[in-house]
Formats: structure tokens, sequence, C-alpha cells
């Protein structure tokens, strides 16, 4: 399967740069595929793989166990944004919980922005919207985070 | 270790995937390229995409029609007789030659697939023990019907079976396929299959017209059969065997 042997690295690191964890993200890869083979939906390039990936990770970080098993095993882990400016922290403690709070919506914009470092622009591309609308949902997430972190200390 | 940070705003991972890949269209590629040349922890998310030489594992498939435990039961026992033996015959040459999971992937283009369970006390899954005291470790090959087979036709699709007391559940097991004296080992050493109907699962490649003997053994905890000799352990009392004859 090649589509499987070209993408399925970058979308592993990809999962596990959010989940940090290497089975999590063979697991989510794995059935990624599998839909795509029953669905026999092959015409697909990474960006789609990406924002597959990005749902994915988010359903399981919502899942009431695999949220107490992020927190116990690697709550404080720290993700080391690129970005310059960047005020926010993200550690897995936070994430779990903003994951929990946010819409849908919102989620994919948390780790578009904050883990895979897109731009607002390839995140509205991305996901069809304004690049305005991304960039308040970034700054509500930043609000957020930051209040959290603050709260958390 | 202070993480670098970019010099503007960084590319994205995509774009770096991407990148990689040459998938980028030209003008966008030397934008890439400009900002990687000044910009070190671009340079430095680039070099660990480019350095992950982790293996992609096999690509298995868990959405195969499930399989009524009683129909297994029963088909198991009537033709799951040679495990020992064969077992045994198979192990010599099955440590030999582990395969990459490229092939294992390469392999899933056949159409044939994994699928491992764990029996357990109680669940009417008790098999008569080949070679576990006590207990049991029995191999079925299950096709698309639901039905166990000792037969297959190129390129068909089949599930494995593996049968396990519930003790055995943490135990990783290897998968060998032995066609015309040659061992391989579709599913790495290092994803293993497990008891418990749980990932990973393996893939496995059964074409041509040769008969073909598919055998899993006990491995431990991610340890080689090699491993569990050097340590004194017995990984030939956890063994299985089957084999699979092309159809006329």
């Amino acid at each position: 399967m090649q589509i499987y042997e070209r993408y399925g690295p970058a979308l592993l690191r990809k999962a596990q740069r959010v989940l940090r964890s290497r089975s999590e993200a063979e697991d989510i890869v794995q059935h990624l595929f599998l839909e795509l083979l029953e669905t026999k939906n092959m015409n697909v390039d990474l960006p789609y793989l990406y924002r597959s990936v990005t749902n994915r990770c988010l359903s399981r970080i919502r899942d009431e166990k695999n949220r107490a098993r992020l927190l116990a095993e690697d709550g404080g882990a720290s993700f080391e944004s690129r970005r310059a400016d960047e005020s926010v922290t993200m550690t897995q403690d936070l994430l779990v919980k903003l994951v929990a709070e946010l819409e849908e919506d919102e989620g994919q914009v948390l780790v578009l922005y904050f883990f895979d470092e897109m731009s607002l622009e390839e995140i509205a591309e991305m996901l069809g919207v304004h690049r305005k609308t991304v960039a308040k949902r970034v700054d509500s997430i930043r609000t957020r985070a930051l209040s959290m972190a603050g709260g958390a200390s | 270790m202070t993480a670098l940070r970019c010099i503007a705003a960084p590319i994205s991972f995509l774009a770096l995937e991407r990148f990689a890949l040459g998938e980028l269209e030209s003008s966008r590629r030397t934008l890439v390229e400009q900002h990687l040349e000044a910009c070190a922890a671009c340079r430095a998310a680039l070099a660990s995409i480019n350095d992950d030489a982790r293996a992609l594992p096999p690509l298995v498939l868990e959405s195969a029609p499930a399989v009524a435990p009683s129909k297994v039961v029963e088909n198991t026992q009537q033709t799951n007789v040679r495990s020992i033996d064969s077992a045994k015959r198979g192990s010599k040459n099955s440590v030999a030659r582990w395969a990459g999971s490229a092939g294992a992937v390469i392999a899933l283009a056949a159409g044939v697939f994994l699928f491992v369970r764990a029996g357990s006390k109680g669940d009417g899954m008790d098999r008569p023990s080949y070679g576990e005291k006590g207990g049991s470790v029995v191999l079925s090959i299950v096709d698309e019907g639901g039905l166990e087979t000792s037969t297959f036709e190129d390129h068909q699709r089949v599930q494995l079976l593996l049968t396990c007391p519930q003790r055995l559940d943490n135990m990783t097991w290897n998968v060998s396929v032995i066609e015309d004296g040659v061992v391989s080992h579709p599913v790495p050493v290092r994803t293993g299959v497990a008891c418990g109907n749980r990932l990973p699962f393996g893939t496995l490649a059964l074409s041509g017209g040769e008969p073909i003997e598919i055998c899993v053994s006990a491995s431990g905890n991610g340890s080689t059969e090699e491993d569990m000799k050097a340590s004194g352990e017995d990984a030939g009392e956890w063994r299985s065997c089957l084999e699979l004859r092309p159809k006329p």
C-alpha cells in the first residue's frame, strides 16, 4: 500500500507529537488507513490525512479513559514550540484540559497551531475558514491556556 | 536543554514533511529553502524528520468479519492437530530470518491478514493442550466466511486466530511462515503478536502454489526465541503451527 508507506511515517510523527505515545500514534494511523482501505479512498494527500489524524487525536484525548492515562503518565511533558513569541507552553496536562473544554473546531485549531505549528493561513486553508476566524480561535485558546496554566501553578 | 526558537514564523511540520517528500511546488519550496538557510530551529525540525529511522509497523486489518468463537472452537479441534511436531521442525529455522516491517506492508497487497484473539477460562475457548502445560495455545486459519480452512487460493484473505490461556495474555507471539523450506517472518518481532485481540495485528502473504506452514511461537515480553533459550525458558512449549495447502 504505497500511500501508507509514503505518508505513514509523517502521520505517526504527527500523532506522537500530540499524544506523546508511539503506540497510540500507531493505533490511530492504523485505523485511519484501514478505513481508507475499506472505503477504497486512496486518492488523498498529506494535508487531508493530517486533518484526519488531528480529529482522531482529539477523539482519543476526549475519551475519558485515555484522558486519565495521558494525565497520569506524561502530564507535565511539554511541547517545545519554535515560535519565538509564543507565550503558551503546551503541556500534556494543558492539552487534555483544553480539549475537554473546547469545541471541536477549536480543538482542531489547537492541534494545528500549537503542535503542528501551522500558520494562520495554512490552518484557514485546511479548515476552509477565514484567516481572521482562525486568528480569533488561536487568541481564545491562548487566553484559556494561560488562564489554566496560571491557575494550576 | 533550551529549545531552538525560529527566527520568524516557523515552517509548519506539515510543510516540512511535504518538503522532505518533494511534494511542495517550486515557489513554496524555494521559500522553505531560504528559510531553512537562516533558521536553525526549522533545520533541526527537518533533520528530526529525515533522521527518523523508526520502522513503519505493518498495516494490519482488524475490520475483518467477526468470527463466532463457538464456530472456531469446533473447527479448530478438527484440524489443528499437528502443532508440536511441525512447530519444532519450523522453529529450527524460525530465528534466522526476521523480516522487516516493510515486507509486511508489502505483504498486505496479497490481501491476507492476521486476527489474534485470546481465550480465557470460562469463555468456552479452552482447547486441548498443544504443548503449553495445563492450558492451550491454538492456531487456526479462518476464511472471510468465518470458516476454518486448511487450503488457500492465491491472494486469498484469511484471518489467523490465536487462542491462549488468560495467563499468557502478556506474552508476545512471533509468526513464521515456512514455504518450500524457506522461513519468513512477516510480522516484525519488535511488533509481536499478542493474545487478547489487541493491536498489533500482523500481516501475512499467502500466495503461490506450494503448501505453506504458519507457526506462532511465544517470544516473551519483546524477547526473541533466542533470548528465551538463553534465559532457560523453553519457547517451544508455547507454539502452534498449521499447514495450508493451495486449493487444487
